[in-house]
């Protein structure tokens, strides 16, 4: 994907265009399959914004020197 | 030391009290009850609380310029001394001045700053951000052991698993909470990976909310370049950050909902397109598909090779007209033919030989049709149906067959 910072919304918006061009079906046969693998693509990029990694949870914590540092946040239970 | 007089103990004691450090001036807070308006103008009730009661007065004069109407059950801060009447012998607390107590003045400081602020904009929804539908990494100022910070995980981690927190931990009540709220305010904002920031409490008395009614939190709040979310206490409460926030929720839960949307419908929107650029493109091949075959029957269809078989069967068929015309024609001729031959056999004079008739024929071999022409005694030939007769002509009569009749 080129653009990595493809927004959520952004990219499903994009995705819905292309949807909407697709059931439209005004294109050559190689638009569409063109149109459809950016459409997989999207979804890939999508899918993977949901799914790729769990989130952190992390708190900050002020050294002797006044650093702030990211610390893994203990979840009892 | 002799026994002393009722009154002499009385007055002993009331200048005790008088010469009183505290008890000559004091303040209590209590609870009205048996509240009674004397029409002499004086206030008489009893100052309360759980355990115990004080008999209080406030005389005409100075309850006269008194801002609160005084009623039952009312709490109040009295300020006044203790002493003695010596009629009844009862110790009282002789009232000069009375306010509302604690809440009083602390809604009347939140509605003042509330007016303030509100009148300089830092209120004004053209001023709140957007609040970000999918934020990356949400930033939390709270207390880091309250159950708070436990309600804002857990229902981020519920509702979108993906989104990372980092926790700014601060005290939330107590004087230092407002300095420590900002502290923490000002740094996740100055950090570039933090996309929404939450901060707020669990419920508590309006004391313990006081932080959030904090005028340098609420300047802080609204210098914020991320956008905030205030969670603070429960539905029922307002502070001044709710109202400087760009999103108040109402308990720190919702400000989780509020601030991640819910992975399950994403999913479900996300599957839904899924399937239906599948069904898009299997449609289009379709349709595609649908258009070959046909230009392939075509093409068939013009194939030079069938277009030869159909001019063979063409020439076949031609053939055959041509067999049939010239059959057809032969037929004709012969059935003309054998017309013609009927009509030739009965012209025929050998046929007439048949029925039994002769042919006259001279020397010469010329037929004799007439008398006139021959002569007696001509040597004459009489042909018949099966040989010749040679004859000679012995009498000759002129005259026609029906002459003889």
């Amino acid at each position: 994907m080129k653009n990595k910072n493809l927004a959520y919304e952004d990219a499903i918006s994009k995705l819905e265009s292309i949807l909407e061009e697709l059931e439209e079906d005004g294109c050559t046969l190689d638009e569409s399959i063109d149109k459809f693998k950016k459409g997989i693509e999207l979804y890939n990029y999508c899918n993977n914004l949901l799914y790729k990694a769990e989130g952190e949870v992390k708190i900050l914590l002020e050294d002797k020197e006044g650093n702030m540092l990211d610390i893994e946040f203990p979840m009892e239970g | 030391m002799g026994p002393l007089k009722v009154s002499e103990v009385n007055n002993y004691i009331k200048r005790v009290f008088l010469s009183d450090m505290i008890l000559s001036s004091l303040s209590i807070e209590g609870e009205i009850s048996n509240f009674k308006h004397h029409y002499s103008g004086h206030m008489y009730f009893n100052l309360k609380d759980e355990k115990g009661k004080i008999k209080s007065v406030m005389f005409k004069s100075d309850n006269e310029n008194l801002k609160v109407k005084l009623e039952e059950g009312m709490k109040i801060i009295a300020t006044g001394y203790i002493s003695l009447y010596e009629k009844e012998g009862d110790y009282q607390f002789y009232i000069r001045h009375i306010k509302e107590s604690g809440l009083g003045d602390l809604y009347r400081e939140f509605e003042e700053l509330k007016k303030k602020l509100e009148s300089e904009g830092l209120f004004s929804e053209s001023n709140k951000k957007k609040i970000p539908t999918m934020p990356k990494k949400i930033g939390i100022v709270t207390s880091s052991t309250g159950a708070a910070i436990r309600d804002i995980i857990t229902v981020i981690k519920r509702r979108f698993p993906p989104c990372n927190i980092l926790i700014y931990p601060s005290l939330v009540q107590g004087p230092q909470a407002p300095k420590e709220i900002c502290k923490g305010l000002k740094y996740l904002d100055s950090r570039q990976d933090i996309d929404l920031i939450i901060t707020g409490r669990g419920g508590g008395s309006i004391e313990e909310l006081f932080a959030f009614n904090d005028e340098y939190v609420a300047r802080t709040i609204y210098d914020l370049e991320t956008p905030i979310i205030s969670a603070v206490g429960h539905e029922t409460d307002f502070t001044i950050a709710d109202f400087v926030a760009d999103l108040r929720a109402p308990t720190p839960s919702a400000a989780a909902e509020l601030a991640v949307p819910n992975i399950c419908s994403l999913n479900n929107d996300l599957q839904n397109k899924y399937n239906r650029l599948i069904k898009g493109i299997l449609q289009i091949l379709g349709q595609h598909k649908v258009r070959i075959n046909h230009l392939n029957k075509n093409l068939k269809f013009f194939n030079p090779v069938n277009q030869l078989k159909d001019k063979r069967q063409e020439l076949d068929n031609l053939f055959k007209d041509l067999n049939y015309l010239v059959e057809k024609n032969f037929m004709n001729r012969k059935s003309q033919l054998g017309t013609l031959k009927n009509s030739l056999d009965l012209l025929n004079p050998l046929l007439a030989l048949d029925r039994g008739y002769g042919i006259l024929m001279n020397k010469d071999g010329k037929l004799i049709k007439s008398v006139e022409n021959i002569v007696l005694n001509e040597e004459i030939d009489i042909l018949l149906k099966d040989g010749q007769i040679n004859t000679i002509v012995k009498a000759i009569d002129k005259g026609g067959l029906a002459d003889e009749e």
